[in-house]
């Protein structure tokens, strides 16, 4: 007999570790161990038991995702194991179940993860929403770029700097009307500004007033790996690249991670940036009516009846009417028999929520109904590509 | 460049020199190449080249594309070809050539231009600028053997020569619908010779399938690569049917490489995320003739006027106090206008700011790689609504 329940503090350090290496394979056990405690304390890790043996676990992380302009509760799932031997047995299926209920209960309107395989997310509802774009870029060219006539002050970034440099990520991409990047809570930021992701050995981060740049050396001397540079202005942003170019005395190859309008692909002088790989991840939307009204939208006038059909939340299955007017969104129950209302499984509508085209939609299978001044409609009211600039 | 004569480039100038300087340009590739590309545009007019007395020194041509943006067919003209043999570069022959090509492209009515630039800077200081990329992704040729069946199997043919206008209509159907940004259909004349043995769409190992309302075309590379030009339908039906036909060959072959943009329903329709984006080859965008190509674009349905500044070294028609109008049918506007005549602050462009604008990159990108100043909050989250794109190409040219 299964029982699913949050991990505890009392429950084994061990047998955790062994379960996530037994998933992911080697991994630093203080970072691993530390990540649990956080999500312990905050109640945000389930755990699955057979006869008090621990044969699985998914948390989520607490963040903000930035839709054109507006910060929306997001709920970034991790971590997702399940014993081999107790695979295909509906462990991770109930795992991820209660973890639905759990987020939504607890008011994220939005879930995002990255898939180890995608079935059986999309299964559960998630669909392929963004990536992360990763890139290499020859050191030196980084180097023959236009120098901004102002350089800002630029300081080394601390624990105690963990608020500043959430409100200048969030700042930057509320700005830029960013789809996708997300930014992370207090505790984390300042957990990774003291040693982990941000802090320690080979791993730097700066602050300016409008700007944050992470990265670290990769793989010896001859890589550095840009974890983040966000910044408002071009100054700043200037300011940023000129600090990670400085390295290329040493380093032959600098990783980063380029959304296709990232200002770097126009600020490089020549295009010999490669691309590099990058994962796909996923959305789910939790809260329909909430994550609509959340988001922010280009100020069209659009008015669409809308069926959507959600097997797991069932507050999301209804027929609605889809209101964007004045750069804001509304979902309300549609009063009445709607024309020719456009169909989407939960899915459809995570991908339309990331600006996935109408087209795409129908071909894949997550869209139906609706009328062709519909889908012109939609992909106005959606049109953005998503990108993500951390991976959990 | 003061004893260098640029003039068209006709069918009575050497095809051997053409060759000589477009090898020495490019690396080796054959005659055949250079010819299918080059002899219609000579013929067309569409060709100058460089002289230094008898000897051809540079080359620069375009070919007559038609370029999707969202919904609407913009005539484009797409610059190609252009070498400078190596002893007579550095001397603005380049400049000189790409000078008189724009010039030429502005007085054929083009109201486009793009190109692929082997190198930026020249570009850049002529008024192209970053719009888009051609795309290549790889997967394990078996992921496509998970694609849904199509409910229903569409009559799928090997087209022939005479289907060249079919072609382009299915290609340019499947594009308008979709309200693509960016990809490109030739004219009649040349996809013709691409259905033609030994052609792009027919020869010993390259293939292309045509349904009444989709085109798939596909080559080997070597014996475990699929390389997939494109699959493109209007119909669901026909694009799963299209990707079957090439699943078959997972049998054999290990890899699948093809050009989708990030935006293809293949990225959904596949079973797991083994895909990867292999290959990313940017490509740039200039307007020749704005208020044209203002009008000639499709826009996303907003309603939006703005005031900008356009500045235009190259092409001073561009160049002025300009107003740009939008409307919720999506139909766009740019019309000239006084001093005083907003009393909003124009956003003030150059021409590649204009360029990557038009191609929907975003306001606060264009400011950060300084494209775009002054302008307000308020006109750059309009025009970002407007111009809203992710812009690709499927064809190398």
């Amino acid at each position: 007999m299964v029982l699913v329940r949050p991990l505890a503090s009392g429950d084994s350090r061990d047998e955790y570790l062994d379960l996530r290496f037994r998933a992911f394979g080697p991994a630093d056990s203080e970072r691993v161990w530390a990540d649990a405690e956080a999500a312990i304390a905050n109640g945000s890790c389930l755990a699955a038991f057979d006869d008090g043996r621990l044969i699985g676990a998914a948390m989520y992380h607490d963040m903000r995702q930035w839709w054109l302009g507006e910060a929306v509760p997001l709920a970034g799932v991790a971590g997702v194991k399940v014993a081999p031997e107790y695979r295909s047995k509906g462990v991770g299926r109930a795992l991820m179940a209660s973890l639905i209920q759990l987020m939504a209960d607890r008011g994220y309107l939005l879930s995002a993860l990255y898939p180890a395989t995608s079935p059986f997310y999309r299964s559960l509802g998630w669909e392929l929403a963004g990536a992360v774009y990763e890139a290499t870029v020859p050191a030196r060219s980084l180097i023959e770029r236009p120098r901004s006539v102002k350089s800002p002050a630029l300081r080394r970034a601390g624990p105690a700097d963990a608020a500043e440099v959430i409100a200048v990520l969030g700042r930057a991409h509320e700005l830029a009307r960013d789809c996708g990047p997300v930014t992370f809570d207090e505790q984390t930021v300042r957990r990774w500004l003291t040693a982990g992701r941000w802090a320690g050995q080979q791993r730097y981060a700066y602050l300016a007033d409008d700007g944050f740049l992470a990265y670290a050396w990769s793989g010896g001397r001859h890589e550095i790996s840009v974890d983040k540079l966000v910044a408002v202005s071009a100054e700043t942003t200037s300011a940023l690249w000129s600090m990670v170019a400085s390295h290329a005395s040493i380093a032959r190859t600098i990783r980063v991670q380029a959304a296709p309008a990232d200002p770097l692909w126009w600020l490089l002088r020549e295009q010999d940036a490669e691309p590099a790989g990058g994962y796909g991840w996923m959305l789910r939307v939790l809260d329909a009516r909430a994550a609509i009204a959340a988001r922010g939208f280009p100020a069209v006038d659009i008015e669409i009846p809308m069926r959507i059909d959600d097997d797991q939340v069932a507050a999301n299955t209804g027929s609605w009417m889809l209101t964007v007017r004045s750069g804001g969104g509304s979902l309300e129950p549609a009063a009445g028999k709607a024309d020719k209302p456009v169909h989407f499984s939960v899915r459809g509508l995570a991908a339309l929520y990331a600006g996935t085209p109408m087209a795409a939609l129908r071909i894949a299978g997550l869209a139906s109904g609706g009328t062709p001044e519909s889908d012109i409609a939609l992909d106005s009211a959606f049109a953005t590509t998503a990108f993500m600039l951390d991976t959990f | 460049m003061a004893d260098i004569v640029v003039r068209a480039l006709t069918a009575d100038d050497s095809r051997a020199d053409h060759l000589d300087l477009s090898i020495r340009a490019f690396g080796p590739h054959d005659e055949a190449i250079l010819r299918t590309l080059a002899d219609p545009v000579i013929a067309d007019g569409r060709g100058l080249a460089a002289f230094d007395g008898d000897r051809m020194v540079g080359t620069a041509l375009f070919h007559d594309h038609r370029q999707w943006w969202l919904g609407k067919p913009v005539p484009m003209a797409g610059v190609s070809g252009v070498t400078v043999a190596p002893e007579y570069r550095g001397r603005g022959v380049g400049r000189g050539l790409m000078t008189a090509l724009i010039d030429l492209m502005a007085a054929r009515g083009y109201p486009l231009s793009a190109l692929y630039p082997a190198t930026m800077h020249i570009y850049r200081r002529l008024g192209w600028e970053l719009a888009g990329a051609r795309y290549e992704a790889k997967l394990p040729a078996r992921s496509l053997l998970g694609l849904p069946r199509p409910a229903a199997m569409p009559q799928v043919r090997r087209p022939v020569p005479g289907d060249a206008a079919a072609v382009i209509a299915v290609i340019g159907a499947a594009h308008e619908q979709a309200g693509d940004c960016g990809p490109i259909t030739w004219e009649e004349r040349s996809m013709r010779r691409w259905l033609t043995p030994p052609g792009e769409y027919a020869d010993s190992h390259r293939y292309a399938f045509l349904a009444p309302d989709g085109f798939a075309a596909y080559r080997w590379r070597g014996n475990n690569q699929i390389f997939v030009d494109r699959v493109l339908s209007t119909s669901p039906e026909t694009v799963l049917a299209l990707w079957s036909v090439i699943a078959s060959h997972s049998s054999v072959a290990d890899t699948v490489i093809a050009q989708v943009s990030p935006h293809d329903p293949l990225w959904w329709l596949l079973r797991e995320q083994d895909a990867e984006v292999s290959q990313r080859d940017p490509w740039m965008l200039r307007l020749l003739d704005a208020p044209a190509a203002i009008a000639a674009r499709g826009f996303r349905t907003v309603g939006i006027d703005v005031p900008l500044r356009i500045t235009d070294d190259q092409l001073p028609h561009n160049g002025g106090l300009w107003n740009l109008t939008v409307r919720s049918s999506g139909e766009g506007r740019l019309v000239r206008t006084g001093t005083g005549a907003s009393a909003q602050p124009p956003l003030v462009l150059g021409a590649g700011g204009l360029a990557a604008l038009y191609a929907g990159t975003p306001l606060s990108t264009l400011r950060r790689a300084g494209l775009a100043t002054d302008g307000t909050p308020e006109s750059d989250a309009a025009l970002d609504s407007a111009f809203a794109a992710a812009p690709y190409l499927l064809d190398g040219f």
